[in-house]
């Protein structure tokens, strides 16, 4: 069981941040859900809880599938860093992995198709993306940004940051606080 | 035709396929370390169960989370109850969700929208 998130009240603005750096495993996602009930309960809603809880584990998720960094041969997850930020009017997201230049331009295009929908294009997208086979290269159902945009509300933000040699992918997800929105 | 039975854990759904009545129960959280692994059993038992029972299915759903890989084959199970229905074959769906929990009864309802069998939502 991991035990390396990092989990702070009252920090700047935020009223809880929880951060982690490492494999991201499916003992990370179990550890995560536990941790996001147990400290989020004072500042968020319940369904902001599960909103946040969708988002953040989808996004974990990736990072494990994804990410061109690997653990070792016992778990090659991906290896990445997630943040999970409280903030007063809203929850901020943010996710980083290694990617290349051609993933991240794949990935881009797909968030701004998916940013340029309304609710109800979200709606009918996520219908056809059930009844269809999954996406050969998805490692998940090939819905999961769909409803991460759905649940969210917001924009999804993608970045690529070139630190020397190494290129990262940024995700940032926010979910709006106190508008029924989360 | 045996029973399918698994407990839940803190990531997969208790299960609970009776053969004898016909109704099936889902419950829990439902975000597996490997999904196909988890799922394809279970959809494996619904076929068996329309080829050898051929009886009533009543399907009972109390999730409370799915991950979006949960979501697609859960849809893909609900695929199978329709075609099922359509060729004279009797489904029920009881989609079970907590009364403050909209994630849930939205998902319900959409689902509603794609069925053509009884599919009732209930505020527990």
């Amino acid at each position: 069981m991991p035990d390396d998130f990092i989990i702070k009240h009252n920090s700047g603005e935020a009223s809880l941040v929880i951060g982690y750096a490492g494999v991201c495993n499916h003992s990370v996602l179990e550890k995560f859900t536990e941790v996001l009930f147990r400290e989020a309960e004072p500042y968020l809603s319940p369904k902001e809880i599960k909103t946040t809880l969708f988002c953040s584990n989808e996004v974990i998720q990736n990072v494990g599938f994804y990410s061109m960094e690997r653990g070792s041969e016992s778990d090659a997850s991906g290896i990445g860093k997630f943040e999970l930020a409280i903030l007063p009017s809203r929850v901020l997201i943010t996710s980083t992995n290694l990617t290349t230049v051609s993933d991240y331009e794949r990935m881009k295009e797909r968030i701004e198709n998916l940013n340029a929908l309304d609710q109800e294009g979200l709606k009918q997208l996520y219908k056809e993306k059930l009844r269809s086979e999954s996406e050969e290269e998805s490692k998940g159902a090939g819905i999961g940004l769909i409803e991460i945009r759905r649940k969210s509300k917001n924009p999804i933000v993608i970045t690529l940051s070139e630190q020397e040699s190494a290129k990262q992918i940024i995700f940032e997800i926010t979910i709006d606080k106190g508008n029924d929105n989360g | 035709m045996d029973n399918l039975v698994f407990e839940k854990t803190k990531s997969t759904l208790a299960v609970n396929f009776n053969a004898q009545t016909g109704v099936l129960e889902l419950s829990g959280s439902s975000y597996p370390e490997n999904t196909s692994e988890f799922y394809q059993p279970l959809i494996e038992w619904i076929q068996k169960y329309f080829l050898e029972v051929t009886k009533k299915l009543t399907l009972n759903i109390k999730i409370d989370y799915l991950n979006s890989s949960s979501i697609k084959f859960l849809s893909d199970i609900i695929d199978k109850l329709e075609n099922y229905h359509k060729s004279s074959g009797e489904v029920e769906i009881n989609w079970y969700y907590k009364e403050d929990d909209d994630d849930m009864m939205e998902m319900g309802e959409e689902i509603k929208e794609d069925v053509t069998f009884t599919f009732n939502l209930i505020s527990a």
